[in-house]
C-alpha cells in the first residue's frame, strides 16, 4: 500500500496491554478528502495524534511521503501534517493574527518575503484580510478557528488534519471552511479530518474511515457508506438528513440538495 | 525518539493513592501540621530544622508515597543545594575561616550559612509535599465543607490542588498543539529556550481567562449562595484528632514567641 500517507497494521495503546487502535491499515493518497468517523471513544482522536507524530505505533508501520515515521522527529513531520486542534486558543500564542499565521513558515526558516508571501496566501483563503494586526484572542472562537487553520495553510503541508473543525460555525463559515477544504484538495493536497456532523462529511469528504473500538470497521467511498446502513450503524453515525430523504424518496443516494433535485428531476417533470 | 504518552488523572496530579495511616488521617489534621511545620522551619533554631525536615521524611516513607515523595524532594532539593552551595559556599565573600574542598577554595561561613536556609526549605517541603502526597484535593474540600468554611475560603485553600490537574492537562495539550506546527522541542537546549515563549503564553493568557469563565461558572451555580455546604461522605474525624489540631494551634503562638525569644 502507497500514498501520501501510509498505516499498516498499526497498534496503538496508551498501556501497551489494552490497545485503544488495533490492526489499522490504510493510505491517503494526494487530493484525497478523508472523514474518520466513529462514536466518542471509538479512537478517532488518538488516530489523528499518530498521524502527526504525537504519538507512536505500538506495532505496525505509519510512513510519511515514503519516510517511516518512526525516523521523523514531530517537527519534521509537521512539515508535511498541518493540524487544526478542536481548541484553536492552546496554539495561539502571538500579538497579531499576521504573527501567529507566520509563526509556522518562521520556523520552516523561509525567507522574510517567502513568509510574507505565504501570509496573504492564507489569509487570502480564509478571509482574514480585516483583523491581520489583531490580537487573534480578541477575536471570536469561530474567526480563531480560521487563524488556526490559515497558520496550517502557510506552512503549506502535504496533508492537513482537521479535528472537528467545522463545529460551532455559522452557515456562512461552514460554506467558506468547506471552499478551503476544496480549494486544498484541487490544490492534490489532502484532508484527513475527523468529525462527527455527517451533512457535513457528506458534502466535503471523498472517503470515510469508520472506527469502532479501535478497529477500522469501514473504508469505502462516502457515497457507498451512506448507502450501506449497516456500516453507518456499525460505526454508531446517523445518515445525513439529504441522504435519508433521498432514500425516503426512493431515490438513490443524494449527497447534495442538487444532487436530490436533479435525481428527482425526471420524475418532476412527469408529473410523478 | 520517546514522545510522552497520555497520563492518568491519578499521574497529573500530586496525590499518591495509598491506605496508610497518613492517608487515613483527617485533612485538616494535615493541614494543621503543615501549618505547624511551616512556622517550626522559621521560628525554631536552625538546628532544629533538620531533625524536622528528616522526620518528614521517615513519616513519608512509612506513608507508602515513599518513592514519589523522595523522588521529588530530591528533584526540588539537589538544584537548590547545588545552586546554594556555590552561592554561598563560593561565589559570596563572607568573612572568617575558609575550608578546602576537592580543591574547591570555601567558607566556612558561607557553608553553615547554606545549611542553615536549606535545612528550613527541607523543613517546609517536606512537610508540605507530605500533605499533597496523602491529601486528594476533594478530600480536602470536603473536610473544609465539613467544618463548615465558607465555600469561598475552602475554595481559596483547595483550589491550588483543584487547579492542578487541568493545569496540566492543558500545558500538555499546548505542548502538543506547538509541536504539531513544528516547533522544535526536542532539540538543543538554545532551541528550546527559544520555543519557551510559544508555551508559556498561552498557558498564562488561558489561565487568565479561565479566572473571570471559572468565576462566572461558580457564580452561575449558586456557589455562595448558602453560608456553608452540606456534606454526605465527609472525612472520618475522631475526637483525638480534634485534640490534636487544637494542640498544634495552641503550640503555634508559643513556638513564635520562643523564635522570637530565640533571635533575641
Amino acid at each position: 500500500m502507497t500514498g501520501l500517507l501510509t498505516l499498516d497494521a498499526v497498534r496503538f495503546g496508551y498501556d501497551p496491554e489494552r490497545p485503544v487502535l488495533e490492526d489499522i491499515s490504510f493510505a491517503v493518497q494526494h487530493g484525497e478528502v478523508v472523514a474518520v468517523v466513529g462514536r466518542n471513544g471509538a479512537g478517532k482522536s488518538t488516530m489523528l495524534r499518530l498521524l502527526n507524530g504525537l504519538l507512536r505505533p505500538d506495532a505496525g508501520r505509519l510512513t510519511i511521503a515514503g519516510r517511516d515515521s518512526a525516523d521523523l522527529k514531530v517537527s519534521e513531520i509537521a512539515a508535511h501534517i498541518g493540524t487544526v486542534f478542536q481548541a484553536p486558543e492552546q496554539q495561539i500564542f502571538n500579538a497579531t493574527v499576521r504573527s501567529e499565521i507566520g509563526f509556522g513558515p518562521a520556523q520552516q526558516g523561509l525567507a522574510p518575503r517567502e513568509q510574507a508571501a505565504r501570509i496573504d496566501e492564507a489569509v487570502a483563503r480564509t478571509g482574514l484580510e480585516g483583523v491581520l494586526d489583531t490580537h487573534p484572542l480578541d477575536l471570536d472562537a469561530a474567526m480563531r478557528r480560521f487563524v488556526a487553520v490559515a497558520s496550517v495553510i502557510a506552512c503549506r503541508p502535504d496533508l492537513m488534519l482537521l479535528d472537528e473543525a467545522q463545529r460551532g460555525l455559522d452557515a456562512t463559515r461552514r460554506a467558506t471552511l468547506g471552499g478551503i477544504i476544496a480549494d486544498w484538495k484541487a490544490s492534490g493536497r489532502a484532508i484527513v479530518l475527523v468529525c462527527h456532523d455527517m451533512d457535513f462529511v457528506a458534502a466535503h469528504a471523498d472517503r470515510v474511515l469508520g472506527l469502532a473500538a479501535g478497529r477500522l470497521a469501514v473504508d469505502a467511498p462516502v457515497r457507498d457508506f451512506f448507502a450501506d446502513a449497516a456500516a453507518t450503524r456499525a460505526v454508531s453515525v446517523e445518515q445525513p438528513g439529504i441522504v435519508a430523504l433521498a432514500q425516503a424518496l426512493g431515490q438513490p443516494v443524494a449527497l447534495s440538495a442538487s444532487e436530490l433535485v436533479t435525481g428527482l428531476a425526471p420524475r418532476l417533470k412527469g408529473g410523478a | 525518539m520517546a514522545v510522552a504518552r497520555p497520563q492518568g488523572a491519578d499521574h497529573a496530579l500530586l496525590y499518591v493513592p495509598g491506605r496508610s495511616f497518613l492517608h487515613r488521617l483527617n485533612p485538616l489534621t494535615k493541614l494543621t501540621l503543615v501549618l505547624w511545620c511551616a512556622v517550626a522551619a522559621f521560628a525554631l533554631p536552625p538546628e532544629g530544622t533538620i531533625p524536622l525536615a528528616l522526620l518528614s521524611i521517615l513519616i513519608g516513607s512509612f506513608a507508602g508515597a515513599g518513592r514519589v515523595f523522595a523522588r521529588r524532594l530530591a528533584l526540588t532539593l539537589l538544584p537548590l543545594s547545588v545552586a546554594l552551595f556555590v552561592v554561598h559556599g563560593m561565589l559570596v565573600d563572607h568573612a572568617g575561616a575558609r575550608a578546602s574542598l576537592l580543591g574547591l577554595d570555601l567558607s566556612r561561613e558561607g557553608l553553615a550559612y547554606m545549611v542553615r536556609i536549606l535545612g528550613r526549605i527541607a523543613a517546609l517541603l517536606s512537610g508540605s509535599l507530605l500533605f499533597v502526597c496523602t491529601t486528594h484535593p476533594s478530600r480536602l474540600l470536603k473536610a473544609l465543607d465539613a467544618h463548615r468554611f465558607s465555600p469561598g475560603a475552602a475554595y481559596v485553600i483547595a483550589s491550588p490542588l483543584l487547579l492542578l490537574e487541568p493545569f496540566t492537562q492543558r500545558a500538555k495539550a499546548i505542548r502538543e498543539a506547538q509541536m504539531a506546527r513544528g516547533l522544535d522541542l526536542e532539540g538543543s537546549f538554545m532551541t528550546r529556550v527559544k520555543a519557551f515563549p510559544a508555551l508559556l503564553m498561552p498557558l498564562v493568557t488561558l489561565a487568565l481567562a479561565d479566572i473571570d469563565h471559572r468565576a462566572q461558572v461558580l457564580d452561575g451555580r449558586g456557589f455562595r449562595a448558602m453560608p456553608h455546604r452540606t456534606v454526605l461522605d465527609a472525612p472520618a474525624d475522631s475526637r483525638q484528632q480534634r485534640a490534636v489540631r487544637w494542640a498544634v494551634l495552641v503550640s503555634i503562638p508559643v513556638l513564635i514567641a520562643g523564635g522570637v525569644l530565640w533571635h533575641l
